[in-house]
């Protein structure tokens, strides 16, 4: 039973309680990783949307724990028909409140691997925002992330916002870049860019056309010959909800 | 249909067997494949599958071969084992796995569903340390992701709430 391979672990995984799930991701590195995501859909099947995590597009679920009814069961199709339908989709945390001094504390880690959760679930995204000051998402959450709206055939513009202080190449993501007609980054992820520039002539020519970046970086301009409007993020401001308009 | 027609099969070590269609048709990969080229009358290698583990295969499906809801019967995943299954189920740890993998491969949703089971059944109600030692596993985890690990997920935490 060493090597179980991990398709197989997560349809295991999908047959056990919380509480055999749980003692199954402290076993070894190969069922953690195999399993840790299932975590979050198996627990949070009730409640996959936290109400604590300001989710703007549709109506929380209560967050209770009762058993998986049917009537829960149809409110969940109509929440993913939703999801489906769903064109623009926006998540921060309220960094308005933090200035002032008023400190939230988000359950981070919920509410990161449910934003992958639902990020997963809306595949005709035209619209992506995810602004997060903080702790944000892991770099494995969020490359599944930029993986899921790489597939989506209609995204069109994307705002990421994120403080880190881990460099996250932005070279794996050019592609995405590429095919999206509004870009607007800010914090440190996505620098680096200066030193892993890959040759001009081997990208595609990048459909962009709105540009907001919050360091003047060359090399985002060497690819976008539709570029019509290049704005810059006002620094450290930290009273301002980013919005695409 | 030519539901009485016979299939032949070869398994990893070159071991002839002779099963009916009806019996292939278990197999979702089989299926599909009599079904998209016909039978040729050629012999159908599984390269991924051993003899004793194929016999094995055999005759779950052919226990099972008048089942009418063969396909949705374990759909129920809180639904009991019945007697036969449970029987069958009770060999030891590498044929299990072995069988897992053969019907991952030739795609028996219920054979995947029975055996699956039968491992989240030695799962259940265990410690980490429990389930290690069940499965032969090694702790490849460094002293710190095991207390990170234990911290998110074990006893107290907060996903357990």
């Amino acid at each position: 039973m060493i090597n179980l391979p991990p398709e197989i672990l997560l349809g295991i995984g999908e047959l056990l309680e919380k509480q055999s799930l749980l003692a199954c991701l402290q076993v070894s590195q190969d069922w953690y990783y195999a399993l840790h995501l299932t975590v979050w859909t198996t627990i949070s099947k009730q409640h996959w949307i936290h109400p604590a995590f300001p989710l703007r597009q549709w109506t929380p679920l209560p967050d209770d724990a009762t058993p998986y009814t049917d009537a829960q069961k149809k409110r969940d199709t109509k929440i993913l028909r939703c999801l489906q339908q769903t064109y623009s989709l926006t998540f921060h945390d309220n960094k308005s409140l933090r200035s002032t001094g008023i400190h939230i504390r988000l359950p981070t880690q919920i509410a990161m691997s449910q934003l992958h959760a639902v990020v997963q679930r809306t595949s005709n995204l035209v619209r992506f925002s995810l602004v997060m000051w903080g702790r944000g998402p892991s770099d494995y959450i969020l490359s599944l992330i930029l993986k899921l709206l790489y597939e989506m055939p209609r995204l069109e513009a994307v705002e990421i916002n994120l403080e880190r202080r881990r460099l996250f190449p932005i070279k794996r993501h050019f592609p995405l870049f590429a095919k999206l007609k509004e870009i607007r980054i800010e914090g440190d992820w996505y620098r680096g860019v200066k030193t892993v520039g890959p040759a001009p002539d081997k990208i595609m020519p990048w459909k962009l056309q709105h540009l907001t970046i919050d360091c003047l970086d060359m090399s985002f301009f060497r690819y976008c010959p539709n570029l019509e409007k290049l704005s810059f993020n006002p620094k450290f401001s930290t009273l301002a909800l980013p919005k695409i308009s | 249909m030519s539901a009485h027609s016979q299939i032949l099969l070869t398994s990893s070590e070159g071991t002839e067997f002779i099963i009916d269609r009806d019996i292939a048709d278990k197999s979702m990969l089989l299926k599909c494949m009599l079904e998209d080229i016909g039978e040729i009358g050629q012999a159908v290698p599984l390269p991924n599958v051993s003899g004793p583990i194929l016999t094995k295969v055999i005759e779950y499906c052919t226990h099972h071969r008048d089942d009418p809801n063969f396909l949705s019967a374990n759909d129920d995943v809180a639904a009991e084992i019945d007697e036969w299954d449970l029987e069958y189920c009770k060999v030891d740890q590498g044929t299990l796995y072995e069988l897992i993998l053969a019907a991952n491969y030739l795609d028996i949703k219920p054979l995947m569903d029975l055996t699956c089971k039968t491992v989240a059944n030695m799962i259940k109600a265990k410690s980490p340390e429990e389930i290690r030692k069940t499965f032969n596993i090694t702790n490849d985890f460094t002293p710190e992701e095991e207390d990170q690990v234990r911290r998110e997920n074990g006893k107290g935490s907060r996903r357990l709430s």
